[in-house]
């Protein structure tokens, strides 16, 4: 891929930099800036200096996103009586919006897939390749920013008349570079409502944030560490590790991108605003298709709303959901990153759905996790299956993953000297620990039901004790996954 | 608000006490840093060979194997500007040093004109910059750049928490004189393209200020060990096939001509290139530039005839 996320001087959620614009920037919110329009106001500055702290350049590329869609909703609002007219400009606002998502994201992809595909029938195509960087969370603001349009388009908002608002809206930095992805009737009308300091809103907010930390800084960053050093020589491992490492980027993913979305969450509850639950304690899924009611909610919500049930969702016959059921995956991979793996991983999914969909499996469960036999099987046969696609979508090219499988069988079954991240199993352990007790919940450490933590003295050794471990075992600093998307 | 700001504050308050008690307590404990330091300063009048440097040293000389009175005070990814720092603190309070040896390596050589090595398979790069600069001011009371203290709990990418939990031993890493050993059991099934070097394109202008860098701190080197009566071996230590054969030879003759240029105006430098030495077999290496114990051995043995020439 010629087009790659730039690193650098990112604001990231766990570096020095943030912590010092987080605290500064929520004084001046409540503080200095009163009200709701120059708390707006306030906003998008603040959240344009996060975007631009990683390169300003790309500011212009946000601000033209969110002027065109929310030039297209007043021109959808202004044409009520002319329907045609509104499906014209929603439809225009798509284009431009793809459009510039698929100049800086897939442009090379598909230039270099199709120069591929001629040579093999004998031409010889010499498309011209960009050299561009990655716009950071470019597929999430543009979704986002989508989802406003063909919400105003479906009647389901009111298009909104004011553009600072709007770009609050778009750009609110919490959730700006990683998601959730939020829609429009969730977020745009807290926007338009007087905010005032909420207390517990704002506690839980905080501890959101440090069990996201937690995530992040220890689970995520060991798997990775571990699943980074070892991948490169996958082809001299035994099965037992290639499985391990399998195993612990699955748990390095959700940390990562589960992380950053509690980091957003509690932040964005620290400004008054309530941002949708993205991750629902995947892991516990006892089927597939109740994984991805649990995993990246928001992602999975956009396509069911924008695509599935437009192309007629579950409301047709058995090959024509299938069919949707493939064209939503294919999109949802290629969504992820400009890689065949992501699209083999879309499909992969896509398949394992549409058996559950032949045979038609009853994957609605009344009850929420208990532990039964039949339930741990169901859901290490699931998690079995999330482990096999995130090796496609480890993988870097699909040649590799292909090859990675291959000497999964053809390779010894194991040896002991090389079944490495002790450190990095004992997190995933105490986090499927933790969450299994708090299931049900939003984040781990919404803990007021105990009578044990009404002491204040145990609340705090609490926070102490997280942070300790953080610090304890932490590991090496990686950047979040998700931002390339 | 009133509420939030004050519970904010007081857990804030915690946890800052926190960090500034794992700070001071991480001092009470060993690593590598304060050990070799206090072992130098403990046996400045005994010392008659030391082997400044880093990993390249550190893990490739058993120093009882060299001579008598012998210690390894190379650490993992110093920088030369560290050394010549602990030389102007050491090399003048030391009555009995003969010999010091410090590494010429290679990857010095960039100056601005080197590129990441396609055929390098090792994929953690540690940040050593913010790294040493931490453990040398706090550990070796070494400043480099002004500032007063790094924090480890910021800048350390060692897992200094670990530290609670062994023995002084374990965590001072090296052995009592200061050596590590590579165990060839242990090797990584690539170690062949592990720690390649630099692609080096002598095509581009080098970096000017950092040559002059370089060079005034191997002149100071020089100058402190003569000034000392003090022999100074420069080293090119043993390297795998993998690595060699990725080494520019314009870039050869450029370390060449520097040893030189060295030479001219130090009469106390020597220069000794293991780098191509067909004795070391691939069970000596643990990766393409470092040693495995039985290289260490094989080195070390090599090092003692050298030092036997004075």
């Amino acid at each position: 891929m010629s087009n790659q996320v730039q690193g650098g001087l990112d604001m990231l959620f766990n570096s020095f930099e943030f912590l010092v614009f987080l605290p500064v920037v929520f004084a001046l919110y409540w503080f200095v800036f009163k009200g709701r329009k120059p708390q707006n106001l306030f906003i998008v500055i603040a959240s344009y200096v996060f975007y631009g702290w990683w390169d300003w350049k790309f500011l212009f590329l946000i601000a033209f996103t969110s002027l065109c869609s929310f030039l297209s909703g007043k021109f959808i609002a202004k044409n009520e009586d002319s329907p045609k007219k509104q499906k014209w400009i929603s439809a225009a606002n798509i284009i431009v919006n793809l459009s510039v998502l698929g100049v800086f994201k897939y442009y090379n992809f598909f230039a270099e897939s199709l120069a591929g595909l001629l040579s093999i029938f004998g031409f010889q195509a010499d498309f011209v390749t960009l050299n561009v960087i990655l716009p950071v969370g470019i597929s999430f603001y543009t979704f986002q920013a989508l989802s406003y349009s063909i919400d105003v388009y479906k009647g389901k908002i009111k298009a909104t008349d004011d553009i600072v608002e709007f770009f609050a809206y778009i750009s609110f930095f919490p959730q700006l570079v990683a998601g959730p992805i939020e829609r429009a009737t969730n977020l745009l009308p807290q926007f338009q409502k007087d905010r005032s300091f909420d207390y517990a809103k704002a506690v839980d907010g905080c501890r959101q944030m440090l069990w996201g930390f937690f995530k992040k800084m220890v689970v995520a960053d060991n798997c990775a560490k571990i699943v980074n050093e070892h991948w490169v020589e996958y082809q001299s491992l035994p099965m037992a590790t290639l499985m391990l490492l399998g195993v612990l980027f699955a748990f390095q993913i959700y940390c990562d991108f589960s992380g950053y979305s509690d980091i957003a969450i509690g932040c964005a509850r620290l400004f008054g605003f309530d941002l949708k639950q993205n991750f629902n304690f995947p892991y516990f899924s006892r089927s597939i298709p109740e994984f991805w009611r649990r995993w990246h909610i928001s992602l999975t919500t956009w396509f069911r709303d924008y695509i599935y049930f437009p192309l007629g969702g579950s409301r047709c016959n058995k090959w024509k959901i299938i069919r949707n059921v493939f064209i939503v995956w294919a999109v949802s991979g290629l969504w992820h990153g400009a890689n065949w793996t992501f699209v083999c991983w879309g499909l992969y999914h896509a398949a394992l759905l549409a058996i559950y969909n032949i045979f038609g499996i009853n994957t609605k469960y009344k009850d929420t996790v208990k532990l039964s036999v039949k339930s741990v099987f169901q859901m290490l046969l699931t998690f079995a299956l999330a482990v096999i696609g995130w090796i496609i979508f480890r993988a870097e090219n699909i040649g590799q993953a292909v090859d990675y499988f291959k000497t999964m069988v053809s390779n010894p079954l194991i040896d002991f000297s090389m079944l490495y991240g002790k450190i990095a199993l004992l997190c995933c352990g105490l986090l499927l620990f933790l969450e299994y007790i708090q299931r049900g919940k939003a984040h781990v450490l919404m803990f007021d039901d105990y009578k044990i933590f009404k002491s204040k003295v145990v609340r705090y050794a609490a926070y102490l004790f997280v942070v300790l471990m953080i610090l304890t075992f932490h590991g090496s600093s990686q950047t979040f996954i998700y931002f390339q998307f | 608000m009133k509420k939030f700001l004050i519970n904010t504050a007081v857990v804030c308050g915690l946890v800052l006490g926190m960090f500034v008690a794992v700070e001071l307590l991480l001092l009470t404990q060993t690593n590598v840093y304060s050990y070799k330091r206090q072992y130098i300063e403990n046996h400045l009048n005994t010392l008659e060979i030391v082997f400044f440097g880093n990993s390249h040293i550190e893990e490739a000389v058993k120093p009882e194997l060299v001579g008598e009175n012998c210690f390894n005070l190379a650490i993992s990814g110093r920088g030369v500007v560290y050394d010549v720092e602990l030389a102007k603190r050491y090399i003048p309070k030391m009555s009995n040093l003969k010999t010091v040896f410090m590494p010429l390596d290679y990857p010095k050589f960039s100056l601005g004109r080197g590129v990441k090595n396609e055929h390098e398979k090792r994929v953690r790069e540690m940040d050593f910059a913010s790294m040493n600069k931490c453990m040398y001011t706090k550990y070796m009371d070494i400043h480099v750049d002004g500032i007063w203290y790094w924090s480890e709990i910021l800048n350390s990418e060692l897992n200094y928490m670990t530290r609670f939990f062994k023995s002084a031993v374990r965590n001072r890493g090296c052995d009592s004189l200061g050596y590590i050993a590579l165990d060839v059991s242990k090797r990584r099934p690539n170690w062949e393209y592990r720690n390649m070097p630099p692609i080096i394109d002598v095509s581009k202008p080098i970096d000017t200020v950092q040559f002059n860098i370089l060079k005034s701190q191997y002149r100071t080197f020089a100058e402190l060990t003569k000034n000392a009566g003090v022999r100074l071996v420069l080293l090119g230590t043993p390297l795998y096939k993998t690595y060699l054969d990725d080494l520019n030879p314009a870039v050869l003759n450029e370390i060449e001509s520097f040893v030189a240029d060295l030479q001219r105006d130090f009469s106390n430098v020597e220069f000794f290139d293991f780098t191509a030495d067909k004795d070391f077999l691939p069970e000596d290496f643990n990766d393409a530039s470092h040693l495995t114990d039985s290289g260490a051995e094989k080195f070390s043995k090599k090092l003692k005839l050298v030092e036997e020439k004075n």
